[in-house]
């Protein structure tokens, strides 16, 4: 894997856009897509190589996107709900750390 | 033939002059080795049953009906040796992917296969196919994997393939001998070559650009067809949609089907500038090899041009991002013409998805794939209809409620009907 950092794409649905709205937290939220928005929380080269291994179905786009796409449902809750919890997108390491 | 006579031979060889690559079906002339009952019924009486796996059952089918023209059957040796080393048939004629039935040297004794034999293959248990066995062979793997795919990783899946092949292989002809029933949906969508080109006939279609799809259309795809059909100055698109095994992950083949139809029912594609079809294939994600071949099969369907996009028939990051496109200029004139195209991206500016060579927005490139497209609808969001028609979307949801999700699956892989059926004869 090479040094450069790739976003984990979050999209917001509904559910998830009630929930920044409730918290304050609408202004995290990129517009990167046609108007579709996302949270985009960082990792770190060696934290995306130890995500890709952890979860197998995910990939990381490098051809187009450059970003983490694919990541089961519920670990992107999990990681969307440490970003609420927290008011922050630098979460991976906790989410992690919560793996172990 | 002398030695001099074979150096000579093997030359005009190596400059096309023996064969004509561009003749339409591949090798000049459609396969069609298919018995009818009566006929079938008396040519197996008395054979050895011998049962084959899902890829060995649908490459007799595409073998019989013409899909892999020239091919009779599976490959000698001399053609695969041919194929891994020059990407060409014995007889000169480009092929770029083996064709090979394996067995265990186990397996070969216990059914008595040897040379000059014939035998009955069966599939789910019913008569599929006679295989008129001429040679039984041994072929370096490693070589194999090698030259076909470029690398000898286990993690690609084609090499994986490869060096899951048994001991030996055994070459001869294939003649079908049961039609095999197509399960819906595919039913609708399933083209033999021989009627693909009728209906191409009877549609007035003298210029059709291929499209191989492995997934449901984005606007991405949508607008490569539309991009190739005025390249070509097509009179349609035939989407060729790729149905074979599958991986976790991957979209459905019942989604995939009905959602490229979706574009021509709901008059994204006029009536009578696109239709669906079904190829049988285990996709080898073989890059530019494998864009070679698909584009021979596309010819034997009747197709004047096949689209190659970004990193066709890639996987992981094995082949350069346009390696499918740069091999069409290695060879001679094949008889169907490469479209190649770039990216499709979304601009905020132009407020459209449009062309990496039209669009001066770089900048401002707002990139999707067929990968952001499945993660997208994944976390329950609706793209807008400029990058996902709402029927496309229909499709897909109509497929999540059927299947439980319209991506591959374990539970869908445990319960899915198969995509055909043998009946009885």
């Amino acid at each position: 894997m090479s040094e450069a950092v790739y976003p984990i794409n979050i999209w917001i649905n509904e559910e998830r856009f009630a929930r920044l709205q409730e918290a304050g937290l609408v202004d995290m939220a990129k517009d990167i897509l046609a108007g579709m928005k996302v949270i985009q929380v960082l990792a770190s080269p060696q934290q995306t190589e130890l995500i890709l291994e952890k979860f197998p179905t995910a990939k990381c786009d490098t051809a187009t996107t450059k970003t983490i796409e694919l990541l089961p449902r519920s670990v992107k809750n999990d990681l969307f709900n440490l970003v609420i919890e927290r008011r922050s997108v630098n979460i991976v390491d906790v989410y992690l750390e919560s793996l172990q | 033939m002398a030695c001099r006579e074979r150096a000579v031979y093997f030359a005009r060889v190596d400059i096309g002059l023996v064969v004509n690559n561009a003749l339409s079906p591949h090798g000049g002339k459609l396969v069609e080795r298919v018995l009818n009952p009566a006929r079938a019924r008396a040519a197996i009486q008395g054979l050895t049953s011998v049962p084959i796996r899902d890829q060995i059952a649908i490459e007799c089918i595409n073998i019989a009906y013409g899909f892999f023209s020239p091919l009779e059957g599976f490959m000698q040796q001399a053609d695969v040796d041919a194929v891994v080393q020059d990407m060409r048939l014995a007889g000169g004629y480009v092929w770029s992917i083996p064709i090979v039935f394996d067995m265990s040297e186990e397996e070969v004794q216990q059914w008595g296969m040897q040379a000059g034999k014939t035998v009955l293959l069966s599939y789910q248990n019913q008569p599929l196919a006679t295989f008129e066995i001429e040679e039984i062979f041994s072929y370096d793997k490693h070589v194999m994997a090698q030259h076909v795919y470029g690398t000898t990783d286990e993690r690609h899946p084609g090499v994986r393939r490869t060096y899951g092949y048994k001991e030996k292989f055994l070459g001869g002809k294939i003649t079908l001998v049961n039609t095999p029933k197509l399960n819906p949906p595919f039913d609708r969508y399933w083209y033999t070559p021989k009627e693909l080109r009728r209906t191409f006939e009877e549609k007035g279609w003298r210029r059709v650009a291929a499209h191989q799809s492995r997934n449901v259309p984005h606007a991405g795809h949508e607008w490569l067809m539309k991009g190739a059909w005025f390249a070509s100055n097509a009179d349609a698109v035939l989407v060729s949609a790729v149905i074979g095994e599958k991986r976790i992950g991957d979209y459905i083949d019942e989604a995939i089907v009905l959602a490229h139809d979706a574009l021509r029912k709901w008059g994204y594609f006029k009536e009578g500038t696109h239709m669906t079809s079904i190829l049988l294939w285990d996709m080898r994600y073989a890059g530019p090899r494998e864009a070679v071949f698909h584009a021979l099969v596309r010819k034997n369907l009747g197709c004047t041009h096949h689209m190659f996009g970004r990193d066709h028939a890639g996987v992981g990051s094995y082949y350069d991002t346009y390696a499918a496109h740069r091999i069409f200029e290695e060879l001679p004139d094949l008889g169907i013409t490469p479209v190649r195209t770039l990216e499709w991206w979304y601009c905020p500016v132009c407020a459209e998805v449009t062309y990496e060579e039209l669009c001066g927005h770089r900048d401002k490139a707002q990139q999707f794939s067929g990968t952001v497209i499945r993660s997208i609808l994944d976390d329950g969001v609706k793209p807008p209809r400029l990058l996902f028609r709402p029927e496309v979307f229909d499709v897909v949801m109509g497929a999540a409620e059927q299947y439980g999700s319209p991506f591959v699956t374990e539970a869908y892989l445990e319960r899915r009907k198969p995509i055909l059926s043998i009946p009885p004869l």
